[in-house]
């Protein structure tokens, strides 16, 4: 099992689109894959059209009693565990532990998934907490959305500083540019800077009202039966992280 | 924190059949009361399933199919195994299909036999969603149609629930509607077995394992009609696969039967009417007879892979000829054997014999035939092991092949013997001895073997003209090839002397005495 962390501590780059998206991607190219919605917003869970069960919330989670509140979505293969309001004070929970495992936590609650899923998809909500230093410790991956600007590349270096200080690999981290306008000149031109950098990714993914429009049809873009843009982009993207970090 | 050993809950999926007409559109409207339902899929499909004519995937517990241009391997309870492309055929071998991991899994219980369809189904199946008012599916419900082959009447309509992560209360509420409605819950999920008992097919009615139970008190004469009506079938049940030229194995399990019916008249024959006897001997060596040849180029082809890699690579080409030829050989005796078996002479034994074994009239219930079985059975036990363990005693390093072959003929004998009247005796003594028993009949065999090979292969050799260098390379083959099988069978005659000891340890000597209550 490989765990892939969505993340970024901007808000509104496009992380919940890339979760849903690629892990609807994944199951689809027949993968069994567990989207964890993490962002007390829950607007992954809100995509799939899943709603915690009323037993569920943050003592549950962190006490590894989680599974019975995992849900099916309406694709073969693909779960979701859904998010909880609760889950806006995870971060404060996790400081509550014991200063040498406060890291592990999530790595920890994961792995026993091990033997059910091959992929394990975080949405993480867009802060720097020691929630976030969890996310990257447990992630194979931390694949981030980049809008091209310089806020959201400001983002990119917060997250490498601190990748630094809990000890990561730097190569953990995938960025990808996303919402790019292509008639943006500041969008083409920081493009051309950055994307022969290492960390980018080639794929990227436009702007797209396709895209924007996922929070009216509650569905990942892929699944209508017509192929399009915006689905050939994710299925790109998933491919890039595949063959440079997951494979 | 650590967790450990998770277990998730298996999806739930729950069959039903209804009794009653309109019984799943009163479901569906009740269940809309509380649901939205979408249908979502309609698909009409067809399958053919296929098996060995011995059921090799059944004792397997495995099923294989061709649907939609793909071939299917998969466990009893619906887990896939293996898929490869290919449409459907009259028949399979694993040679027929793509390399891959189905070819590999399907060599490992197949072999040489070939796959023949024995159920073509036709499914007509309508998938519908079970919404909530978020229009979230909560459930999944398929109704599904299903017709064998021509028939016209089709299987009861099934009606299938599917569970959902996390939704088991919405699960459970559509099972609850479905009891309540009068429908019948289906117990046993496999489909392919819904499709065995709804046909008129009997799974491993046939086998290549001869066991016939025979009661303790049987009469010679009925002991012999139960055993060779047994073996009739057998060479009934292969004829037509014979004659089709199915695969290999139909020829070969048609003249093991008949060398079983002929060792059993050669055992009884003091016992029964002499004419008769002598009549049926006569026709049972014929049809032995004519069976041989093709039999012999079967063997040949079986084993082309391994006398080619018995040979270094630049001699394999030379060998390639030779198969093609043995190719168009069997063509020919396929013909000559097709038109033996649909002989009158052929159909006037079958008829014959079937009479001399089942008229209560048959001179072979009468006179001594009428004897107690077991008892004639038990001496002539220790009989012919006695005759046979002489006869082994006396071969040394120094005795003729032909001594070794004596000796295996005997053998082989003497354990039909056994095999045709195991029900008499305790089956694990029983089986035991045979395990020993077919140890040291291995080593005559492959002896045997390898001297019939040698021969053929040196007949072969010395029917050469070298007239061109394709020639000279099959002689170049053949040489390299009796060299390889002169060492094996050299080898294989040192093998005998610490098997045959092994044979005649005195426990085992033990085991048959105790077994027959006799003198040894």
């Amino acid at each position: 099992m490989k765990t892939i962390a969505v993340y970024s501590s901007k808000g509104g780059v496009g992380k919940t689109a890339t979760t849903v998206n690629l892990a609807f991607t994944a199951s689809r190219d027949g993968y069994r894959v567990l989207l964890c919605d993490m962002d007390s917003q829950g607007a992954a869970s809100y995509y799939y059209r899943i709603k915690p069960k009323k037993k569920f919330n943050r003592s549950r989670l962190l006490n590894g009693e989680f599974y019975d509140f995992i849900r099916g979505t309406d694709f073969p293969l693909l779960d979701l565990l859904p998010a909880h309001f609760s889950f806006r004070n995870l971060d404060i929970a996790i400081n509550d532990e014991r200063k040498e495992e406060k890291r592990q936590v999530l790595a920890s609650l994961l792995a026993p998934l091990a033997d059910q899923y091959d992929y394990v998809i975080l949405d993480c909500p867009p802060n720097v907490t020691v929630l976030s230093e969890n996310i990257i410790t447990a992630a194979d991956c931390v694949v981030v959305p980049v809008v091209p600007t310089t806020l959201s590349l400001l983002a990119l270096e917060q997250l490498l500083k601190l990748c630094k200080k809990v000890g990561c690999k730097k190569k953990k981290i995938l960025a990808f540019f996303s919402m790019v306008e292509r008639r943006k000149l500041m969008h083409t031109s920081i493009m051309k800077k950055y994307r022969s950098y290492p960390i980018f990714m080639q794929s990227y993914v436009p702007f797209m009202a396709e895209i924007e429009k996922m929070g009216m049809y509650r569905r990942p873009v892929g699944s209508s039966p017509r192929k399009s843009v915006a689905s050939q982009a994710y299925e790109l993207l998933w491919q890039e992280i595949r063959e440079r970090r997951l494979s | 924190m650590q967790i450990t050993g998770l277990e998730m809950k298996q999806l739930r999926k729950n069959m039903f059949s209804f009794s009653h007409g309109d019984g799943f559109e009163a479901l569906l409207r009740r269940l809309s009361k509380k649901f939205i339902i979408e249908d979502f899929s309609h698909e009409v499909t067809q399958r053919v399933y296929y098996d060995t004519f011995d059921w090799r995937l059944h004792r397997a517990n495995q099923v294989f199919f061709s649907s939609g241009g793909a071939l299917h391997l998969e466990q009893f309870n619906g887990q896939g195994l293996a898929v490869a492309a290919g449409r459907r055929r009259s028949k399979f071998f694993w040679w027929n299909i793509e390399e891959g991991e189905l070819v590999e899994r399907l060599k490992e219980n197949i072999e040489m036999r070939a796959l023949c369809p024995i159920i073509e189904l036709s499914t007509e199946a309508t998938q519908f969603r079970i919404m909530n008012k978020d229009r979230k599916t909560v459930a999944r419900l398929a109704v599904r149609n299903d017709r064998l082959g021509e028939q016209t009447s089709e299987l009861p309509e099934l009606i299938i629930v599917h569970e959902i992560r996390g939704y088991e209360r919405e699960f459970d509420g559509i099972v609850e509607q479905c009891l309540k409605r009068r429908c019948s819950e289906v117990k046993n999920k496999r489909l392919f077995d819904r499709l065995l008992s709804n046909s008129d097919l009997t799974p491993r009615d046939y086998g290549a394992k001869f066991r016939v139970d025979l009661d303790r008190d049987i009469s010679i004469g009925g002991a012999v009609s139960r055993l060779c009506l047994h073996l009739v079938e057998d060479m009934q049940k292969n004829h037509a696969g014979v004659i089709a030229d199915i695969d290999s194995e139909f020829l070969h399990d048609f003249r093991i039967a008949v060398r079983r019916t002929r060792s059993l008249l050669s055992l009884l024959k003091k016992i029964l009417p002499e004419a008769q006897c002598r009549y049926f001997q006569e026709e049972f060596r014929w049809l032995g007879t004519v069976t041989g040849p093709l039999r012999d180029i079967d063997v040949y082809l079986l084993e082309k892979d391994k006398y080619l890699t018995m040979l270094p690579a630049e001699l394999q080409d030379g060998m390639s000829s030779f198969f093609e030829q043995l190719e168009v050989r069997r063509n020919g005796e396929l013909r000559e054997l097709q038109s033996h078996l649909g002989s009158e002479r052929f159909g006037n034994l079958i008829t014959h014999w079937k009479g001399f074994l089942t008229d209560p009239d048959s001179e072979l219930f009468k006179g001594s035939r009428a004897q107690n079985c077991r008892d004639y059975v038990d001496q002539m036990i220790v009989k012919r092991f006695k005759s046979f363990i002489r006869d082994g005693d006396r071969i040394s390093d120094a005795s003729a092949d032909d001594e070794l072959h004596k000796l295996r003929i005997k053998g082989k004998k003497f354990r039909y013997l056994l095999e045709f009247f195991k029900s008499f005796y305790d089956e694990k003594q029983m089986s035991s001895f045979l395990k020993f028993m077919k140890k040291l009949q291995d080593n005559l065999g492959d002896f045997n073997d390898l001297s019939v090979q040698q021969t053929m292969l040196g007949a072969e050799l010395g029917g050469l003209k070298a007239k061109n260098l394709q020639t000279i390379r099959f002689a170049a083959a053949l040489g390299g090839l009796i060299a390889v099988l002169s060492d094996r069978h050299r080898a294989v005659r040192n093998e005998f002397e610490s098997t045959y000891a092994d044979f005649t340890r005195p426990e085992i000597k033990k085991l048959l005495r105790v077994m027959v209550n006799g003198s040894l």
